[in-house]
């Protein structure tokens, strides 16, 4: 019996194994994306670049926001995402999607107006305009609206701001930005904890001035034209000394914004209402339509692109800050005209590249051979496709950054695959065929599957490939180190503010370079340095613009790095909301235009 | 009964204890600086030293185990991230969160998905095992041996995308595996787990199909079964109202055990589904190297598994009135 | 990753605890009992197709190389970027059924375009060589320590028993996950190469150092059992030496549950190898696995379904002809035990 039993059970075993195998094979190809195999027969997504910015008048700064035809007050909005914020402490918030949230309750001086046809303005926020100088960026001067108030109806005053100041230095602070802080002590060479520890000991920082309740002078120790810019980011925002509870602030901060947070669960929700002591005639950027904002943590992107193409309940009235549609649903999503009504799309600042080091390449020949073999439509494909990463990049500034102009030095539009015969020839004009090249990466599943067609594609042009797996949780600080042991490895940036000041000079100004130093590539190049500082004083933020862009050029010239994309961002929102836009300066959903159907 | 209690539950924190301080020491002999994690985009040397400092990591290493060790029991102070009441756990090093809170918040999923593999393996293995006893040798006791082989075989990584991709992206029979809180939809947590529990629970029903067959032939094969038949009992009767008894304290003894398989299965499955649980956190703190957090998930994993072993010995003790703990 | 569970140990352990030792078996005049075993065997037709299928596997695993050439493909070729026409601009292969073709067996892996064929063969090649090794190593030591364990006793067997335990409490699955980045982290400074032989060295390592503990068990109860039984006191009595009790009365008696334990944790650590994989804590690119096949078809399955089926369904037959095979062998040795 038992044997008996025992075939029985091997032989259905083999039906089953054999049942399970057919239906793959019946069904598998079906799924192999045929339709968009075609040639490409889908019409690619436009990435609408930034088409200008500038700097906004005090007319621009006057509030209220003009009015959204069709959009009217009222209702909750939903919001939905992977995580929580990790702060809200404006001195602590440098992450963007941190930054998109403390839109609705934490002004700063300054901040980004957008129209509709792409244009951004930099206009004031606290301040009747963004900010003046008179002598080149070395001294700024804001002056404060009238009636802009705290949640608890006091009036934002000048000391308030001097104050949020102040406490950067405190020895908590330190995920924020710190430009501010080291221009805003006397020696900008040193440590600037060094010099003053913040104002809980009851010092104070004497380069900021408050003549009145309602004027603040800054006085830097350096020339900065476009300071105005550095106080837009979140982390210069503006935090009352009454209600500063230091650590315990990140949890709960105190409200100068349309909305006042109600309660926040870590990691579950965080629920907004109106702040009554908010003036809308005060805010030129904020529409702040819907009466309320729940927020929902923890939901995953394929949760996400789930809800809102079902669109039901709640959810319609929902929109997501981060989350892009799930990889794997982009093909479904594109094909879905209904859902595509609903969806938000466009460049972000962020820009992805390999750095090529070049204290160890010293021969700019060998680097073009590089730039000019690199796979990068094999990299996109492993990646899922533009849509999933961006468009390819040719130049170090991202099309959202001020001045950008678009040029490519060695064909990688023309041919994306690389093109190993021409790099064989650089590297024979250099004499440096077989040319050893150490390629260090974060050891990941697909950084892993790029490594092998970077490798072959290097290897096709003549290079002796060595791959060299770094562990992601140590990754930057194996390459950090000025005498580090590789010579290409991936990196990504963003501007903080968009100009070139913070696309370029914190990557490629050769004087900067030290151990972790964001300049990666190690360039130091006379030319380079020289014209970064000439593009630093030019106070005319358009003139400005296109020195940045001729660095840009430069650096490009001399083949420093690998561009690898333009990201973009690919998003769905609820059939129950309107006015939910793209925010190219933080690459996501804005909750600023936001009204409820 | 409380003196065996008392020396298990000792026991028991010995063992965490050695658990812990080895995750902790081999941990740091991994050269990374988790201080990058809080320091800006553009991070200056003075501002690392000071993170390090405000993160008790210039200290020697027992001393931070130490203060991470009485954290648990009176909270620590952090100049970092403030007061982190006990029991602290401290704060993760990748998303700065309180790794307590955390574990916390995605207990239900892991406890949710844990539970109901149970349910089905229990039952369904059990019931399957015991009507392939009662039928031995008809077609139903060779089918149930047959899919047991197969289903004993099959991965959760094979089986858990495949059944998705038919169920849920072809059929649309099922929704796509969340974690809807059990207290807002009862409905929606059963409809959206479903799937993770069927998954999870395959390779463990298949095995306790098998082991409740062979428990209950032995056991109708057993002195007092023939005796109760002797006397007149129906073997239906005996069947169901002894026979079982006899057969479950061994399944229940070796399902206690199971239980530390059956968490290590629900990272597996937590993975294929991306169910935000444990099993998830903890895959997400090695890849980060976020030490904290895989203490302490490391701990509280272990905790459960020390914690049920001690509730499958008690309920042992329940079910077989002849074992005496004492 | 399902790692070696002590339920089917314990069900090996009663299988095993009713064997009589071989020496009493049913006496049948000139045969040994390895050679009654081997009738038995054969008689056994499941068990002999299993073994067929089980020894295809190994075969393929052992000859990869061969097929290769017979095959004309590699498995490092990445022929789907190389070759346009082959994969969509998402990186999916273009023909039905994942890239099925007269030349592509299998197949395309999405991405990078490899043969799912040559990956699978090489793949086999990988997981089935860590999976003896570490079958073999975790049953040496388990042997050893349990042997040790048992026939000692005293503080030695304290100590052995308490790691035992320590062991076997652990979260196995998440240390195995936790363990691999620390183990080379220990060996290689950070801007060192991670050469391929050490992330196979260190996984054998792992899942050695956590698979032992459930065979030492089994082999510690045994030796108790065994070591008051007549023969040994007898054996002890006229001045054998330890060693000679040990190797000449007590090994001879344990083969049985060895064996049977080592059929029994061959297809679990294939299955656990491959769940590092899944992980992503496996093997590293560009060396073929076959638990990272299942981490690509978990990633791409909404795509192209076919990809996860070869790894799937292969190790589905491999697992289940061990399993079966396992039975058999068992069976073969115990005819006495139900089932």
């Amino acid at each position: 019996m038992r044997s008996h039993s025992r075939r029985y059970a091997s032989v259905t075993a083999v039906l089953a194994i054999g049942a399970l195998a057919l239906a793959g094979c019946a069904k598998g190809g079906g799924g192999g994306a045929p339709d968009t195999a075609a040639g490409g027969s889908q019409k690619p997504l436009e990435n609408k670049a930034v088409s200008a910015i500038a700097v906004g008048t005090a007319d621009d700064s006057k509030g209220p926001a003009p009015e959204i035809p069709g959009a009217k007050s009222g209702g909750t909005v939903y919001m939905i995402d992977r995580d929580d914020f990790s702060h809200l402490d404006p001195g602590r918030v440098y992450l963007n999607y941190n930054s998109s949230v403390s839109e609705l309750f934490t002004r700063r001086l300054t901040a980004y107006k957008h129209d509709d046809s792409g244009n951004i303005k930099l206009v004031g926020d606290l301040a009747t305009d963004a900010g003046t100088t008179t002598d080149g960026g070395k001294t700024w001067k804001f002056t404060l609206k009238d009636g802009v108030k705290w949640e608890d109806g006091t009036p934002i005053t000048s000391g308030d701001i001097k104050y949020s100041f102040e406490r950067l230095f405190a020895d908590f602070i330190t995920e924020g930005p710190d430009y501010a802080e080291s221009w805003l002590v006397p020696d900008a060479k040193k440590p600037f904890r060094d010099q003053y520890k913040g104002p809980y000991d009851g010092k104070e920082l004497d380069t900021i001035e408050t003549p009145d309740d309602k004027t603040v002078v800054f006085h830097l120790n350096g020339l900065h034209p476009d300071f105005n810019f550095t106080v837009a980011m979140t982390g210069y925002g503006a935090v009352p000394k009454a209600h500063d509870t230091k650590q315990k602030y990140d949890k709960q901060p105190f409200s100068a914004g349309p909305y006042k947070i109600v309660s926040h669960v870590t990691d579950k929700s965080l629920d907004l209402e109106r702040n009554p002591n908010w003036d809308k005639n005060t805010d030129s950027i904020r529409h702040a339509y819907p009466d309320k904002f729940h927020m929902e943590f923890g939901v995953q992107a394929q949760q996400t692109t789930e809800r809102f193409l079902a669109d039901t309940g709640n959810d319609k009235n929902a929109f997501t800050f981060h989350n892009a549609v799930a990889a794997e649903r982009v093909q479904e999503v594109l094909g879905n005209a209904e859902a595509m009504k609903r969806s938000v799309q466009g460049l972000t600042p962020f820009t992805t590249f390999y750095n090529i080091n070049t204290k160890r390449i010293p021969d700019v020949n060998v680097r073009k051979a590089i730039i000019t073999a690199w796979p990068a439509k094999q990299i996109q494909q492993i990646e899922g496709g533009e849509i999933n990463t961006g468009k390819i990049a040719t130049t170090v500034m991202s099309p959202t950054v001020l001045g950008y102009e678009p040029f490519d030095l060695y064909g990688k539009l023309k041919k994306p695959e690389g093109d190993p015969d021409a790099a064989k020839q650089l590297l024979q004009q250099a004499g440096k065929v077989n040319q050893t090249l150490v390629y260090a990466y974060n050891q990941t599943p697909t950084q892993e599957k790029i490594t092998v067609a970077i490798k072959e594609a290097l290897t096709k042009a003549g290079f002796n490939v060595v791959a060299k797996p770094l562990n992601p949780a140590t990754y930057y600080d194996a390459i950090g180190p000025v005498d580090n042991k590789y010579d290409v490895y991936w990196g990504g940036w963003a501007a903080d503010w968009p100009t070139g000041s913070t696309a370029i000079q914190p990557q490629f100004d050769g004087r900067l370079i030290t151990d972790n130093s964001p300049n990666y590539t190690h360039l130091n190049d006379p030319a380079i340095n020289d014209a970064i500082d000439k593009a630093n004083a030019i106070t005319d933020a358009a003139a400005a613009g296109k020195a940045w862009a001729a660095i840009d050029r430069q650096i490009m010239e001399q083949a420093a790095i690998v561009p690898e994309y333009y990201q973009t961002y690919f998003g769905l929102y609820g059939s129950g909301l309107g006015g939910v836009k793209m925010d190219p300066i933080e690459g996501e959903q804005s909750a600023l235009d936001i009204w409820v159907k | 009964m409380t003196g065996f209690l008392v020396r298990r539950i000792l026991g028991a924190l010995v063992i965490l204890l050695i658990i812990s301080a080895v995750t902790f020491y081999l941990f740091y002999a991994i050269p990374r600086d988790p201080a990058r994690a809080f320091c800006g985009k553009i991070c200056r040397p003075e501002t690392l030293t000071l993170i390090r400092h405000n993160l008790g990591m210039d200290e020697p290493l027992f001393v931070q185990y130490w203060h991470w060790l009485v954290g648990i029991f009176a909270g620590r102070d952090f100049v970092q991230f403030g007061a982190c009441p006990a029991p602290c756990l401290g704060y993760s090093f990748a998303t700065q969160e309180p790794v307590f809170g955390a574990i916390v918040d995605r207990f239900p999923v892991t406890l949710s998905l844990t539970i109901g593999a149970s349910a089905v393996i229990l039952s369904f293995g059990i019931l399957t095992g015991m009507l392939a006893a009662w039928k031995v040798g008809q077609p139903l006791d060779k089918i149930a041996s047959a899919s047991s082989v197969v289903g004993a075989s099959l991965q959760i990584y094979f089986v858990g995308p495949l059944l998705a991709f038919y169920l849920v992206d072809t059929a649309g029979l099922l929704p796509r595996p969340s974690y809807v809180a059990f207290t807002e939809d009862p409905l929606g947590w059963f409809t959206h787990l479903l799937l993770p529990w069927v998954v999870l629970s395959i390779i463990f029903t298949a095995n306790y199909t098998r082991m409740t067959r062979s428990q209950m032939v032995e056991q109708l094969a057993e002195d007092y079964v023939r005796t109760a038949r002797a006397k007149g009992m129906s073997s239906r009767s005996v069947f169901f109202r002894f026979a079982w008894r006899g057969a479950m304290i061994p399944i229940i003894t070796i399902f206690g055990v199971d239980l530390a398989t059956l968490l290590g299965g629900a990272i597996i499955t937590e993975q294929t589904f991306s169910l935000h649980g444990i099993g998830e956190l903890a895959v997400r703190a090695v890849q980060n190297t976020d030490l904290p957090m895989l203490l302490g998930v490391t701990i509280v994993g272990a905790a459960a598994i020390v914690v049920l072993n001690i509730v499958v010995d008690v309920l042992y003790a329940v079910i077989d009135p002849r074992v005496r703990i004492g | 990753m399902t790692f070696p569970s002590s339920a089917t140990t314990d069900a090996v352990a009663d299988a095993a605890a009713s064997a009589e030792p071989a020496g009493s078996g049913p006496a049948i005049v000139g045969r040994s009992p390895g050679q009654l075993m081997w009738r038995r065997f054969r008689r056994d037709r499941t068990g002999v197709v299993s073994a067929v299928i089980v020894l295809g596997f190994f075969l393929v695993a052992i000859l990869a190389p061969v097929i290769s050439m017979l095959y004309g493909k590699d498995p490092y070729s990445t022929y789907g970027q190389d070759r346009p026409g082959l994969l969509n601009p998402y990186g999916y292969p273009i023909a039905p059924n994942g890239g099925m073709s007269g030349e592509f067996w299998f197949g395309l892996e999405p991405g990078l375009g490899r043969d799912v064929f040559m990956q699978l063969v090489y793949g086999i090649r990988t997981s089935l060589s860590i999976a003896v090794i570490v079958t073999v190593l975790s049953t040496i030591i388990g042997v050893v320590l349990g042997i040790t364990s048992g026939y000692i006793g005293g503080k030695t067997d304290y100590v052995i028993g308490r790691v035992i335990d320590t062991l076997l409490a652990f979260p196995s699955q998440l240390f195995l996950i936790v363990f691999l980045p620390v183990v080379e982290a220990a060996i290689v400074l950070p801007e060192e190469e991670t050469p391929t032989w050490l992330r196979y060295v260190s996984i054998c390592l792992v899942l050695t150092v956590l698979g032992w503990a459930t065979i030492a068990r089994l082999l510690r109860a045994q030796v108790l059992s065994l070591r008051t039984r007549e023969f040994v006191e007898a054996a002890r009595v006229t001045g054998a030496s330890p060693g000679r009790v040990v190797f000449k009365e007590l090994l001879p008696n344990l083969w049985t549950p060895i064996i049977i334990q080592a059929t029994l944790a061959l297809p679990l650590y294939v299955g656990a190898e491959a769940g590092l994989g899944f992980l992503g804590v496996g093997m590293t690119e560009p060396t073929p696995d076959w638990g990272r096949m299942f981490q690509v078809g978990a990633n791409v399955y909404h795509s192209d379904v076919t990809y996860l089926i070869f790894p799937g369904v292969s190790m589905l037959i491999f697992v289940v002809a061990f399993n079966l095979l396992g039975d058999s062998i068992r069976d073969a040795f115990d005819p006495k035990t139900k089932r």
